[in-house]
């Protein structure tokens, strides 16, 4: 069989796969299951795709779109309060943000900067293939990107939704 | 703007970009062992592959013709003695045994020579008579000359009549016998006579 490997597979699964269903959380409720689909469709692919990981954000929006309009006709109430309830991040002792509050940071930017941002920091892909991705150029993905961080950095410098003890404003 | 020559990221958003990058996004209910299960049965789906087909045992693809082979060749053989049993005329003979029939014919058959050697002759019939006559002491015995041999004397009667019949005599009686006198003998004789 010449498609994905299994090994190949696992890794980008490992690598990429809470990212990925941060990235599909923020467009659907069920992120999970576009996530898995996506991996099922890689690993239908008769060649493996030359960047894996921009692949399979591609189809992850894709399908998590696709998923967010079958589910607002469906459940508009449920989805968004699925939406609210699960954490996007797991609490970490060496995080000096807090996992909710960056959650609530995260929440107050537009879709298009969230997407931008999950994409470079936990999806690590490029501004070439973040642009690409969401139909832009990347210098604009750059430009949404840094907007973006910005805006996080005065949310949380705000002090109401940073952690107490993170010291974050010490690196600021 | 050239995409490769993107200008570096501003010195004031590198540790805010630093402490997001820093957590951990979580993966929800994400199963590994089941995506992993979906995608291997998927790949093997793409490959035009049946995945239990490619049990270890049954990769040879002759091997794996050999079992559905076997079963439609003993179907196709089942169906067709089936058709066969259906279809094909009795073939019953029917024979007529006449049992009884013969066993009484054989039974009289065997039973008549045995019959026929039971059946007493002339000559018992005599010497059975002989012997019953001395213990009839109320019959009327003739003493003629024939001696007491009635049966003899009975068939030269019925041979030559009765004129062969001995005189009628009024002898006493001997040895023991009743005395022939006019008895019941005597009328008969002269009734045969025409008297």
């Amino acid at each position: 069989m010449l498609g994905v490997s299994p090994a190949l597979l696992g890794e980008l699964l490992d690598r990429h796969g809470a990212a990925l269903v941060l990235f599909a959380r923020q467009f659907c409720a069920s992120p999970e299951d576009v996530v898995q689909e996506a991996f099922v469709q890689l690993a239908r692919q008769s060649d493996v795709p030359d960047r894996p990981a921009a692949w399979l954000y591609r189809v992850v929006r894709n399908g998590a779109i696709s998923a967010a309009r079958a589910q607002q006709r469906r459940r508009k109430h449920e989805a968004a309060a699925a939406t609210r309830a699960r954490a996007w991040f797991l609490p970490t002792e060496a995080a000096q943000l807090g996992a909710e509050s960056a959650t609530e940071a995260l929440k107050h930017l537009s879709l298009e900067e969230r997407e931008i941002i999950i994409a470079h920091l936990w999806g690590a892909l490029t501004f070439q293939q973040i642009g690409e991705l969401v139909g832009l150029s990347a210098a604009t993905a750059y430009r949404r990107y840094e907007r973006g961080l910005r805006a996080l950095r005065t949310i949380l410098g705000k002090g109401s939704l940073a952690r107490p003890a993170s010291g974050s404003d010490e690196h600021r | 703007m050239n995409p490769d020559r993107l200008p570096e990221l501003p010195s004031d958003l590198k540790p805010i970009e630093a402490d997001l990058a820093a957590l951990v996004p979580a993966s929800g209910t994400l199963n590994r062992d089941e995506l992993m299960y979906r995608a291997g049965w998927a790949a093997c789906e793409a490959s035009g592959d049946s995945p239990s087909a490619l049990t270890p045992s049954n990769r040879r693809s002759g091997v794996a013709w050999l079992w559905p082979l076997t079963t439609a060749g003993l179907v196709l053989l089942s169906a067709t003695l089936g058709i066969v049993l259906a279809t094909r005329e009795p073939d019953v003979e029917v024979v007529f045994v006449e049992k009884t029939t013969r066993e009484s014919s054989e039974t009289e058959k065997e039973r008549a020579p045995a019959a026929a050697s039971q059946l007493p002759t002339t000559d018992d019939r005599v010497a059975s008579a002989q012997e019953w006559l001395p213990q009839a002491p109320l019959l009327d015995r003739p003493q003629t000359r024939f001696g007491n041999d009635y049966l003899s004397l009975r068939e030269r009667v019925l041979a030559f009549g009765v004129d062969v019949l001995p005189s009628y005599s009024a002898a006493p009686a001997t040895n023991g016998s009743p005395a022939i006198g006019d008895s019941r003998y005597g009328a008969l004789i002269g009734q045969l006579r025409g008297g």
